[in-house]
């Protein structure tokens, strides 16, 4: 087993002593500002957090988001402190003024202009006296006043100083700070069967399909449907599955432009994988029957209607593995492939 | 119609041409109610602007604004102010007008009354240059609190007050600067040029209208000293003048209302013709209608009402000269028009069949004239739309019609409350 496996096995046991859940731990001795895990072990193990991302890319995890932090773009610290500042001078020495407007005359100024007397305050234009808030005065609104520079304005900038560096950003420099989601984490039957045979594969699986056709490996494929089959039973969530043969599969450029072509017809969350040398599996996760039959249909339609590709919805009873059932629909397709 | 054909055709006799002394003559000792009408507005509404173009003719530096020897040194700062509800986009010129009119040393500040469209995030886009700050009310709240809103926050010598369907030209604000080293001087008018001119038929009318009504009339009345009103599309204001009157005050017609508090407390106001600015205006009859409602409304209730004390010597004569005149030219001439048509059409009928021809022939010469001056003085109208002259009249004849029911309405107090105006603030209002 390779260094990467243990460190990665080391990972997924980790999640699975916090079940169900790991989430992080807030620690402002650390510089990213949380910890996997409790316990002063737990800020040794550096590589965790990328650990736990890199299983979380390849389905043994699953992400469930925490929280953004803004980090310091010169030291990836999280101690920034966020401040308001002026908008002409970026000095954060600001205070706030409540301003008053008198309904009968119109007067609007701040606060303090209306002396405060004993029977409430007094317009200085009409010198009159205000009664109720609402009724016969009320307040347009707050602004702030620098007291560097004297200058007014109602919404500051915003500014933020990393106590880590030293460095300070204010207004368009704030796009200069990193974010970064913190996410719990918890185990996917994927990671559950790695634990189980205490291995994990060498070669990184995928997730969705990426733009250059490339293609989900036929074990990775596999354990996805097993993965949907179990969120059927647990959670009742629908999904289908395509098993579709093009005549010349297996030809790298062919695959490359035909999967990107069958790509386009997919959404997001549908994953594209090899199952043999002449057959493609598909994955749609929350598909409905319909979706699934005018999926194929569409993935059809790409062969000009000379029925250059062959392929079926398959349907997966509840016993047995899914390997089986796929397998099987692959040959009822015709020709048998080469895994 | 043959009647009129054939009046027309009389004029061509020369009989009629010798005649006219002799005519003339008679008529001055005439008892014609009619006649003493057209004489009045002859003189009213002819022989001012008529004096103002000789004036133009042989001297037209005197239109040029006074040699700046203070302001020409060192810019005082000016605060371009801007209060809207729902600009849209039209707040981007606006702003982006004053930032580039050739003055250096301003700040622009936008006050919003409230909008719901996408007007502040448009005006905040200007915040970072740092001439440029505004300020969303929390409240719906009407134009003149906040006016009051941007002054509070203004800091200017000087204050610039800008409605958002307005643009000011390249050195709109130095020729208006230039009057205000007359430390009398409270206030600057502008020449108002309409900038949807060709969106429709009724704002090329507002075209003519506009040079006529707001440049022609307010360059004479401020040779006289008897301006009433610096129009809220745009004006210049010194500011301690402003803030010594406490800035606006709430209800209906903010302009007037200043203009005429100014000239109570004695401020000197005047008229650039060469500080320009350019608005957009109602595009159609009900959009017209609603603002002539409004205007209407706002002098019964501002000039007449809340101002009544001006009738008296106590603000000096010129001040009650303005209220007087105001009286007889807004509140009694529309009546006394519609009266006169009403007598000459029931009374005189058939028998005087050329009596509306007359008038109307009458008027549109006159117009004619008006025209020409303003378009010799202000480069506007353009001649292409000297068509629409002989038609003026039919376009005057509805506002008319508002501008009577308008002053009815108001006197008899029927339907006070304007929804220019909240509600809350409304009630609040001391109603003279």
């Amino acid at each position: 087993m390779s260094e990467r496996s243990e460190r990665l096995l080391r990972a997924l046991a980790v999640v699975r002593s916090a079940e169900p859940l790991l989430g992080p731990t807030w620690d402002a001795r650390t510089r990213e500002g949380f910890v996997y895990a409790s316990g002063a072990s737990a800020l040794d193990d550096r590589s965790l957090p990328d650990d736990l991302a890199e299983l979380a890319r390849e389905n043994y995890l699953e992400p469930v988001f925490v929280e953004r932090l803004s980090l310091c773009a010169n030291c990836g610290s999280h101690a920034v402190n966020v401040f308001e500042a002026c908008l002409t001078c970026s000095s954060s020495n600001l205070y706030a003024v409540r301003t008053l407007l008198h309904f009968r005359c119109g007067y609007v100024g701040p606060v303090d202009a209306f002396a405060l007397e004993p029977g409430g305050r007094r317009c200085p234009k009409c010198r009159k006296l205000l009664q109720d808030l609402g009724t016969d005065h009320d307040s347009p609104g707050e602004y702030f006043t620098c007291r560097n520079c004297n200058a007014e304005f109602q919404v500051p900038e915003v500014g933020a100083r990393c106590l880590g560096c030293g460095s300070r950003y204010v207004g368009v420099e704030m796009q200069r700070i990193r974010q970064q989601d913190v996410f719990a984490y918890r185990l996917t039957p994927l990671g559950r069967a790695a634990l189980t045979e205490n291995r994990i594969p060498d070669e990184p699986l995928t997730g969705a399909v990426p733009e250059d056709g490339f293609l989900v490996p036929r074990h990775a494929m596999l354990a996805a449907v097993e993965d949907e089959r179990l969120r059927k039973r647990t959670l009742g969530e629908r999904f289908g599955v395509l098993v579709f043969a093009p005549d010349r599969a297996g030809t790298p450029d062919v695959d490359r432009a035909f999967t990107q072509s069958v790509r386009r017809i997919l959404i997001e969350s549908d994953k594209l994988g090899r199952l043999d040398d002449r057959h493609l599996v598909a994955l749609l996760p929350g598909a409905t029957g319909a979706r699934a039959r005018s999926t194929l249909a569409s993935i059809l339609a790409l062969g000009g209607g000379e029925a250059a590709i062959r392929g079926s919805v398959v349907e997966l009873p509840e016993g047995g593995t899914a390997e089986e059932v796929i397998d099987r629909a692959a040959r009822d397709l015709g020709g048998s492939g080469r895994v | 119609m043959s009647e009129y054909v054939q009046w027309f055709g009389n004029f061509l006799d020369p009989y009629h041409i010798t005649g006219g002394i002799d005519a003339a003559r008679q008529l001055l000792r005439s008892s014609s109610l009619l006649f003493w009408g057209l004489v009045f507005t002859l003189v009213r509404y002819t022989l001012p602007d008529l004096g103002l173009w000789i004036v133009y003719l042989f001297r037209r530096s005197a239109f040029d604004p006074p040699p700046s020897k203070l302001y020409a040194r060192a810019d005082p700062l000016v605060s371009v102010v801007i209060a809207g509800r729902n600009p849209g986009q039209s707040i981007v010129t606006c702003i982006r007008s004053a930032l580039d009119c050739n003055y250096k040393n301003l700040e622009v500040i936008f006050a919003d009354d409230k909008s719901t469209d996408d007007s502040v995030a448009l005006a905040r886009t200007f915040e970072r240059t740092g001439r440029v700050r505004v300020f969303a009310n929390d409240n719906w709240s009407g134009k003149a609190v906040n006016l009051n809103v941007a002054l509070n926050f203004a800091r200017g010598e000087f204050v610039y007050i800008l409605d958002s369907d307005t643009m000011m030209f390249p050195d709109t604000i130095r020729n208006s600067l230039s009057y205000f080293e007359d430390p009398r001087v409270g206030a600057v008018a502008q020449s108002i040029f309409v900038r949807n001119n060709t969106a429709s038929i009724i704002t090329r009318f507002q075209r003519i209208e506009y040079m006529m009504t707001y440049t022609l009339t307010q360059l004479w009345r401020g040779y006289f000293g008897i301006i009433a009103i610096v129009c809220g599309m745009g004006g210049m204001y010194r500011m301690s003048a402003v803030r010594g009157l406490g800035g606006f005050d709430t209800g209906l017609g903010d302009d007037t209302d200043l203009t005429i508090r100014l000239r109570k407390a004695r401020w000197k106001i005047v008229m650039s013709l060469r500080s320009e600015i350019s608005t957009d205006v109602p595009e159609n009859l009900r959009a017209l209608v609603k603002q002539r409602v409004r205007w209407t409304r706002n002098m019964v209730k501002v000039r007449l009402r809340k101002h009544r004390d001006m009738a008296t010597l106590r603000y000096g004569w010129v001040n009650c000269f303005v209220f007087w005149e105001n009286l007889l030219n807004r509140v009694v001439r529309p009546y006394v028009i519609v009266g006169l048509a009403l007598y000459a059409h029931l009374w005189l009928g058939r028998a005087e069949p050329v009596l509306i021809g007359g008038l109307y022939i009458y008027t549109t010469l006159a117009l004619f004239m008006k025209v020409t001056v303003a378009r010799d003085m202000t480069g506007e109208p353009p001649l292409r739309q000297y068509w629409l002259v002989p038609f003026y009249v039919f376009y005057r004849i509805p506002l008319l019609l508002v501008q009577v029911t308008q002053i009815a309405r108001e006197l008899l107090r029927i339907k006070l409350w304007h929804p220019y105006v909240p509600r809350r603030i409304w009630d609040q209002i001391p109603h003279h």
